[in-house]
C-alpha cells in the first residue's frame, strides 16, 4: 500500500537533512506505528507521504503510484487526523462534519453514528468553542473518517483523552483494520503502539534503526527477569534474576526458603525499554 | 473557486464585515443628514478656525455647498479609507497566514482542494466582500440623498468616486493578501500587511500637511483618490482605475503564485 525507498528530505534554506535515507513498506490492512521522540522526523515523514511536503528525494509509492504523480483525487482515498484538533469554532460539531464532507465527492458516512460512537451525539448541535480538548480530539478523529478513506494517518490519536475515550478510539482503529483499511500511526506513546500496531518503526534523527512487530522486538531485545522483594529485619530489599538460567540459579530458592517475601513479579521489557536500548534516546 | 470554503470563510468573517459596513453607514448617514447648503457659510467659518494643514490632512478641504463635493470631502478623504483599510488588513491576514499559522491549512490541504483553488477562493472572498461593503453604502448614500435632497447628488460622479476608492482599497487588500501568502506566521503577515497601508496613510497626511512634502503624494496609493480630479474628469477616472486595477491584480496573482510554490511550515 505504501512503499518508501531511500527517502531524503531537508527543509528549504537548510542544508541539514531531516530524513536520511529511510526505507519501509506498509501492507494493506496493516497498522504501522511510527515511533520516535519529538523532532525525530515522524511528522515530516508523514507529511511527505500525505503530500504536504513535496521536495523530497527518493521514492514514496502509494497505492501503486509515486506520490508526486497523484493529483487531488489522492485525498479522496486518504484520511488524516493530526495531533492538533483544528475545527471551525463557530460551527457546531455536526456542521463541522457536514462542511468537511462537502469537500469530497464521495458520499459521507453516517455522521450521527460516528458522533454516537465517540460519545458526541448529544453535543452535535453545540458550537465547538465550548468543547473540551478531549471532545475536539474525538471530533477531529471522526472528521478524518467521514469520506470512508482507504489509508488513514493518525498523529497521536489518543492524546488528551481519558482512558475510557482512548479505549473507544483504539477499538475503532482495530475495527478499521478488520475492514481492510491501512493505518499509519505516528506516536510517542509506546503503550498505544504496543496495543495497536502490527509492526513499528523506530525513528531517531531521521533514520530508522529497526522495524518489526512489538512482539518480535521484545523477544529479540527484551530481557525477561523476576524481581523479588523481601524483608530483612526492618528493611525491604529487592533482587532481580534473569529468567534465562533461572533453574540453575540457587539464590532465588535461597531467598524463598530463608526470607519473608513481600512481592514477586515477572519483569518484561517494555517497547520503551527496547527503544532506549536500541537508540540510546528517550521518547520525550 | 471552492463554494464550501467560500461559505466557511464568510461564516468566519461576516461579523467584522458587518461592523465596518455599519460604521460607514453611520458616517454616510450623518454626513448626508448634516448637509445644509444654507449653512455653508457657517461651516466654512468653523473650518477657518482649524489649522489648514490639519483640515487637508483629514481630507475635509472642500466642504462646499454642492452635495456631491460635500459628501466627497467629508467622507472620502479619510473615513472611507481608514475603515475599509482596517477591514482589508485584518481579513487578508486571516484568509491565508492565520490558516497556515494555526495549522488549519494543513487540514484544508488534506482535502481535495489544491493550493491554487484555496488561494483563489480566499482572494475572491476578500475582493468581493470589500465590493459588497461599498455597494451597500453606495445604495444607502443614493437613497438618503435622493430622499432628502432630490436631484442634488451627481450620481455618476458619486459612482466614479466610489469606484476609485474601492479600487484603492482593493489594491491595499492585494498587498495584505500578498504578505499573507508570503509569510507563514501571522505576526509578520500582519506587520507588513498592516504596516504598508499605515505608511501610505502617514505619507498621504504628511504630503497634505506641508506643501514642501507635496512630492510625497506620489508615494502613496491613497493619492489616487483625488476628489477634485475625480469630480472634474472622467478621463482621470478611467486612467487611474486601470492603473490601480493592474496593481491589485499583480499583488493578488503574485500572492497566489507564492502560496502555490512555497514550503509551508505546517
Amino acid at each position: 500500500m505504501i512503499k518508501v525507498t531511500d527517502l531524503d528530505f531537508s527543509y528549504k534554506g537548510s542544508k541539514t537533512k531531516v530524513i536520511k535515507g529511510i526505507n519501509f513498506h506498509i501492507k494493506k490492512g496493516e497498522i504501522f506505528g511510527f515511533l520516535g521522540p519529538s523532532g525525530a522526523g515522524k511528522t515530516t515523514t508523514q507529511r511527505i507521504i500525505i503530500g504536504l511536503l513535496q521536495e523530497y528525494e527518493g521514492s514514496v509509492e502509494i497505492m501503486g503510484k509515486e506520490r508526486k504523480a497523484w493529483g487531488r483525487e489522492f485525498y479522496e482515498r486518504i484520511g488524516v487526523a493530526f495531533d492538533f484538533p483544528n475545527l471551525y469554532l463557530k460551527l457546531t460539531a455536526l456542521e463541522n462534519l457536514q462542511l468537511i464532507s462537502s469537500y469530497y465527492k464521495k458520499k459521507p458516512q453516517d455522521m450521527e453514528s460516528l458522533l454516537e460512537r465517540v460519545g458526541l451525539l448529544s453535543d452535535k448541535d453545540k458550537k465547538i468553542d465550548g468543547f473540551s480538548k478531549g471532545m475536539k480530539m474525538r471530533l477531529n478523529f471522526i472528521r478524518s473518517l467521514i469520506h470512508d478513506p482507504e489509508i488513514i494517518f493518525f498523529d497521536e490519536p489518543t492524546s488528551g483523552l481519558d482512558p475510557l475515550n482512548a479505549k473507544i478510539i483504539k477499538e475503532m482503529i482495530l475495527e478499521m483494520k478488520k475492514e481492510g483499511k491501512t493505518i499509519f500511526l505516528t506516536t510517542h506513546n509506546m503503550t498505544v503502539a504496543e496495543q495497536l500496531c502490527d509492526r513499528v518503526a523506530f525513528i531517531v534523527e531521521g533514520k530508522i534503526p529497526v522495524i518489526d512487530s512489538p512482539k518480535e522486538l521484545k523477544v529479540k531485545y527484551g530481557n525477561q527477569s523476576i524481581k523479588m522483594e523481601y524483608y530483612e529485619g526492618e528493611f525491604t530489599r529487592v533482587e532481580e534474576f534473569p529468567i534465562k538460567g533461572l533453574k540453575e540459579n540457587s539464590r532465588p530458592r535461597e531467598i524463598l526458603k530463608t526470607k519473608d517475601i513481600k512481592t514477586i513479579h515477572s519483569q518484561e521489557a517494555t517497547l520503551e525499554d527496547i527503544f532506549i536500548k536500541l537508540t540510546g534516546r528517550k521518547l520525550v | 473557486m471552492n463554494k464550501t470554503l467560500f461559505k466557511a470563510t464568510l461564516r468566519a468573517n461576516w461579523l467584522i464585515g458587518l461592523f465596518i459596513t455599519l460604521m460607514l453607514i453611520m458616517y454616510t448617514s450623518i454626513a448626508i443628514t448634516m448637509f445644509d447648503p444654507e449653512s455653508a457659510d457657517m461651516v466654512e467659518g468653523m473650518l477657518k478656525m482649524i489649522p489648514k494643514g490639519m483640515i487637508k490632512a483629514f481630507g475635509f478641504s472642500n466642504l462646499g455647498t454642492e452635495l456631491t463635493g460635500y459628501i466627497s470631502s467629508y467622507l472620502y478623504g479619510f473615513i472611507y479609507i481608514i475603515f475599509p483599510v482596517i477591514y482589508s488588513v485584518i481579513v487578508a491576514n486571516k484568509l491565508i497566514a492565520k490558516h497556515v499559522d494555526s495549522g488549519s491549512m494543513a487540514y484544508l490541504l488534506t482535502t481535495p482542494n489544491s493550493r491554487i483553488k484555496i488561494a483563489i477562493t480566499q482572494a475572491i472572498y476578500l475582493a468581493s466582500s470589500i465590493a459588497i461593503i461599498f455597494i451597500i453604502n453606495i445604495v444607502i448614500g443614493i437613497i438618503l440623498s435622493e430622499s432628502m435632497f432630490s436631484g442634488l447628488l451627481k450620481i455618476d460622479k458619486y459612482l466614479s468616486l466610489n469606484l476609485i476608492t474601492y479600487l484603492v482599497i482593493l489594491a491595499v487588500s492585494s498587498i495584505g493578501f500578498f504578505f499573507s501568502c508570503l509569510f507563514n506566521e501571522t505576526k509578520y503577515s500582519l506587520a507588513f500587511g498592516g504596516g504598508v497601508p499605515l505608511i501610505f496613510l502617514v505619507i498621504k497626511m504628511l504630503s497634505e500637511l506641508n506643501t514642501d512634502l507635496e512630492w510625497m503624494r506620489y508615494m502613496t496609493l491613497y493619492s489616487f483618490i483625488n476628489i477634485d480630479k475625480i469630480l472634474e474628469s472622467s478621463g482621470y477616472v478611467i486612467l487611474s482605475s486601470s492603473i490601480i486595477l493592474v496593481i491589485s491584480l499583480i499583488f493578488y496573482i503574485l500572492g497566489i503564485i507564492i502560496f502555490n510554490r512555497k514550503s509551508l511550515s505546517i
